[in-house]
């Protein structure tokens, strides 16, 4: 055993409630060379206020990336933890394990590994971090015997999530895990070999709770709605409304809707105007016994979400107002316009440019038609209140406007 | 080289169902109704009667394996052999007993994992790589979680604030940590200092002068050498330079501060999903302990928890009371430097009277 | 830094460190340590993106290389991002740039 190096900085967060980090790094360094060196960096890194890693390329045989390669800056110094690579590797939606399959990863990591494992990075994965360059192919090797497969780095379509929905969630709007799944590996490619503009994240959230802020997160977020009525059961609302008073509902349920359409009746009963519901979930999150999403359910898609570089922060948008996700087709729809997209922005992207934020530069209007979307009001917050656009095609775009009306009609 | 190498097997996302608690399994898709018994317990109800307890229990993420191995054992002993994790890092284990809840509750905490981050509490802070191992950070983020769920344990083990709180932390301006109730980042104040003397050799220039937000950066000759010079009136010091050019180091122990921002919020409920808004900066990047931003979140916390109305997110209570009132009950400067100079930013200006006195 | 004969310099995971100092003879050596043998397959793609480089001084995308293969080998899409990365299983940053003798990419270190 390596002798220990001292980390009064680190020390100090041993102490306090919550469970310390650098409690299990000292447990590891007992027996693991590479984490009595990284703590030793880590503590130096406390000391100088100074990271010490730098990037590399290091990769499985087979794929282009997945690998998060580390190499140490101060390895004269720490020299077991001179190569410290993380392998992302995808969980099952809703990030559900059985304890058989978490220990044999966790033999695996003590043979091929530091021992550490971070559950989970901020795109989802597993991560397996601190692993020699030469043990990465074996370390993968045997995590992808179990079945589990590499995540996404680089310019790629990435590891994506989904929330814990119909698993044990009762607003769930549509069936995540088989939504995550469908679409995810229609992708391994795009995933697993780099080509694309730049990152590319779906993620999924059973409803417009969205657990998984994919609004402000996903470069397309899949999200659970319906389009019929909320279900209400009467006598759940007025047992809601007798225990905790009349008050309390107006205050806290009927005038917090967004949309005022909800309405406490003379005999503790709701009443909800639904065409004006925005589903927000407001008031089903509240009387979770009593209310509950329609039946005729679905998903909202948003399209562009990103962190601040380059453009600024930019949120998802509407792109498909409602669609159902039930029969094979739905799915391949999905699964068709996710690759429609993905494709018109490979084709269109500049390096390094975002979705949402190629988007932004050539314009919504020009994206919808490059992608073969047809403009709907509820894609926006408004319509346009600036006069400079040239409109002189005024009349055959509003033909197409009737003409699709037309046909909407036809189909009913 | 190469040989007997195994070709991966691209299997892609694995399938979820048969590492789901066989409750869920059996009820997918058809649970009813939920309560929340106690904080850090959910109890579900399916529309076939079955019920199932879940307890919801702090974790540091960074896990040793011998953590994750006690925790596996707890599971087995309570939870049929299943976990699951939330987005983050909360463990959850699903019983279908709910007499055991109670004592499984007494084992995590003996184990040390707090129970709670349910419903209207403070859950786990989103947690990014930091120092640990990221190839650019200017802090730390196991170590600022750590400090920041110790000194909001009380918060997380019981459900009294008005909403839910959620947190995020970011180790440089990339911000993987993203947007949150609250959000505590690094900040760099100054641009990034050029070794000239390696730029050539390490930097593909072009590439490094079209990530610049606000196009500051142009290729230049520097003692003879082809480097790059920053236009340091235009540069917003945001450090978007450094990963494709590590020459160009944007970290400093003294200028890259810490700043926190307030009110983003991803849930639909009630106002459409929202950005955060700079509250506070210029807090200096302290470890171990980081005691100031620690100390900077309470005080956000606190007033939240005063003054806000019940499922008001931190956002939707600031926006009913106001910013200069938000400024005037927490004591946090209001400075030029909250006034957003970015495209689009006459929108967050007020066209309006609306104004309270 | 590891110096050949103090021709081609090379950083320490291997990668050219002045792309003009590429030859053929470079990429012969390279591909030999990452146990390739460049034919005409090869030398189509290298060419592209030392054409690319020579006009841009930036490494191309990948997805210009398959746009490549499409426009000059008839590929379809598809079928040319999986030739590419049957060349070079190691991926494209990790062999097909240091054998084309690009910069090592750095776009993809961190975010
Ligand atoms: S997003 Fe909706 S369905 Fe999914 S876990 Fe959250 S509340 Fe439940
Ligand atoms: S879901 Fe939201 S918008 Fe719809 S009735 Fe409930 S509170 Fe109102
Ligand atoms: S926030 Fe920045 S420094 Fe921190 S992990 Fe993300 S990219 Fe790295
Ligand atoms: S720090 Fe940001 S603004 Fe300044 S030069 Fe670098 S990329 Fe441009």
């Amino acid at each position: 055993m390596k002798t220990q190096h001292k980390t009064p900085n680190l020390d100090q967060l041993e102490s306090g409630p919550w469970p310390s980090f650098v409690t299990g790094f000292k447990r590891l360094a007992e027996k693991n060379d590479m984490m009595a060196d990284l703590l030793g960096q880590l503590e130096h890194s406390y000391e100088n206020k100074k990271g010490y890693w730098k990037g590399g390329t290091i990769s499985v045989m087979g794929y282009g990336g997945g690998v998060i390669p580390r190499f140490s800056e101060v390895a004269d110094k720490f020299p077991a933890s001179a190569e410290f690579h993380t392998l992302r590797i995808m969980p099952p939606p809703g990030l559900h394990y059985d304890t058989d399959i978490l220990r044999k990863f966790c033999d695996i990591w003590d043979e091929h590994g530091s021992g550490l494992l971070a559950l989970h990075g901020q795109s989802g994965d597993m991560m397996f971090q601190g692993c020699s360059s030469e043990n990465v192919q074996g370390a993968f090797d045997a995590i992808n015997e179990l079945g589990f497969d590499m995540g996404g780095a680089g310019p790629s379509v990435r590891t994506s999530m989904s929330c814990v929905g119909a698993a044990r969630c009762e607003h769930s709007c549509f069936n995540e895990a088989v939504a995550h799944r469908t679409v995810m590996n229609s992708f391994t490619d795009d995933l697993h070999r780099p080509a694309l503009p730049y990152k590319f994240k779906f993620k999924f959230s059973g409803c417009p709770n969205d657990c998984m802020n994919s609004v402000q997160r996903a470069d397309m977020a899949v999200i659970g709605t319906w389009r019929d009525d909320i279900q209400i059961k009467q006598d759940e609302v007025k047992a809601f409304v007798q225990t905790r008073g009349r008050q309390y509902t107006v205050d806290n349920v009927t005038s917090r809707c967004p949309t005022q359409c909800m309405t406490l009746n003379a005999d503790d009963s709701i009443s909800i105007d639904n065409r004006n519901c925005v589903r927000c979930m407001h008031c089903i999150n509240v009387m979770t016994k009593a209310l509950s999403p329609g039946k005729d359910r679905g998903v909202t898609i948003l399209l562009g979400g990103k962190r601040t570089l380059k453009i600024g922060d930019l949120f998802g948008t509407v792109i498909v107002p409602f669609k159902k996700l039930e029969t094979e087709e739905d799915y391949t729809g999905l699964v068709e316009l996710a690759e429609t997209i993905i494709d018109f922005w490979a084709e269109n992207g500049l390096e390094h440019e975002r979705c949402g934020e190629m988007i932004e530069r050539i314009g919504f209007a020009t994206f919808l038609e490059g992608v073969g979307i047809e403009a709907e009001p509820a894609m926006l917050a408004q319509p346009r209140s600036n006069s400079f656009i040239r409109m002189d095609t005024w009349d055959e775009e509003a033909d197409k406007w009737k003409q699709r009306h037309a046909e909407k009609a036809g189909v009913k | 080289m190469q040989k007997h190498i195994r070709q991966a097997i691209e299997s892609g996302v694995p399938d979820s169902f048969s590492f789901m608690h066989p409750l869920m399994r059996k009820n997918y898709g058809q649970w009813d109704w939920h309560e929340r018994p106690r904080p850090g317990v959910l109890h579900h109800v399916s529309l076939y009667g079955d019920e199932i307890w879940t307890v919801r229990a702090g974790t540091q993420r960074q896990m040793d394996t011998d953590t994750i191995r006690e925790l596996c054992e707890i599971a087995d002993e309570y939870a049929d052999g299943y976990v699951r994790f939330t987005i983050r890092s909360n463990i959850e284990f699903m019983l279908a007993d709910g007499s055991r809840v109670a004592s499984l509750i007494d084992k995590l905490l003996e184990q040390g994992f707090p129970v709670g981050g349910t419903g209207n509490a403070v859950s786990m802070i989103a947690h990014t790589q930091g120092f640990l191992h990221c190839d650019i950070p200017a802090t730390d983020a196991s170590g600022v979680a750590k400090s920041i769920m110790d000194s909001l344990h009380d918060e997380f083990i019981n459900e009294r604030m008005p909403n839910r709180v959620r947190l995020s932390t970011s180790c440089c301006q990339i911000n993987c940590g993203g947007q949150a109730d609250i959000s505590i980042n690094i900040q760099h104040t100054k641009p990034p200092m050029i070794n000239h003397d390696l730029v050539a050799n390490i930097c593909e220039r072009p590439s490094v002068v079209a990530r610049c937000p606000v196009a500051a950066i142009r290729p230049a000759l520097v003692n003879g050498k082809p480097s790059l010079e920053v236009d340091e009136k235009k540069c917003v010091c945001c450090g978007a330079c450094y990963p494709p050019c590590p020459p160009m180091q944007i970290n400093d122990p003294e200028h890259s501060k810490l700043a926190i921002w307030v009110g983003g919020k991803n849930s639909n409920a009630r106002s459409k999903p929202s950005m955060q808004k700079l509250v506070v900066a210029g807090l200096p990047n302290n470890p171990p302990r980081w005691p100031e931003a620690t100390a900077a979140v309470k005080t956000i916390l606190q007033c939240y928890k005063e003054d806000a109305r019940d499922w008001e997110r931190l956002g939707e209570w600031i926006d009913r009371i106001g910013w200069q009132r938000f400024f005037d009950m927490t004591g946090f400067p209001f400075t030029r430097f909250h006034v957003d100079n970015w495209s689009g930013s006459r929108y967050t200006l007020n066209h309006s009277t609306h104004i309270r006195f | 830094m590891i110096s050949d004969n103090m021709k081609y310099v090379r950083d320490a995971e291997g990668y050219i460190v002045q792309p003009a100092d590429w030859d053929e003879n470079f990429a012969r050596k390279l591909a030999a340590e990452e146990g390739l043998e460049l034919d005409d397959n090869y030398w189509s793609i290298l060419c592209f993106m030392r054409g690319y480089w020579q006009q841009n001084n930036v490494a191309p995308d990948v997805r210009h290389v398959t746009r490549h293969l499409v426009e000059a080998h008839g590929y379809d899409k598809k079928k040319a991002k999986q030739h590419l990365f049957e060349l070079f299983p190691y991926g494209y940053v990790k062999q097909a740039c240091k054998v084309a003798g690009m910069q090592r990419p750095r776009a993809w270190s961190t975010g």
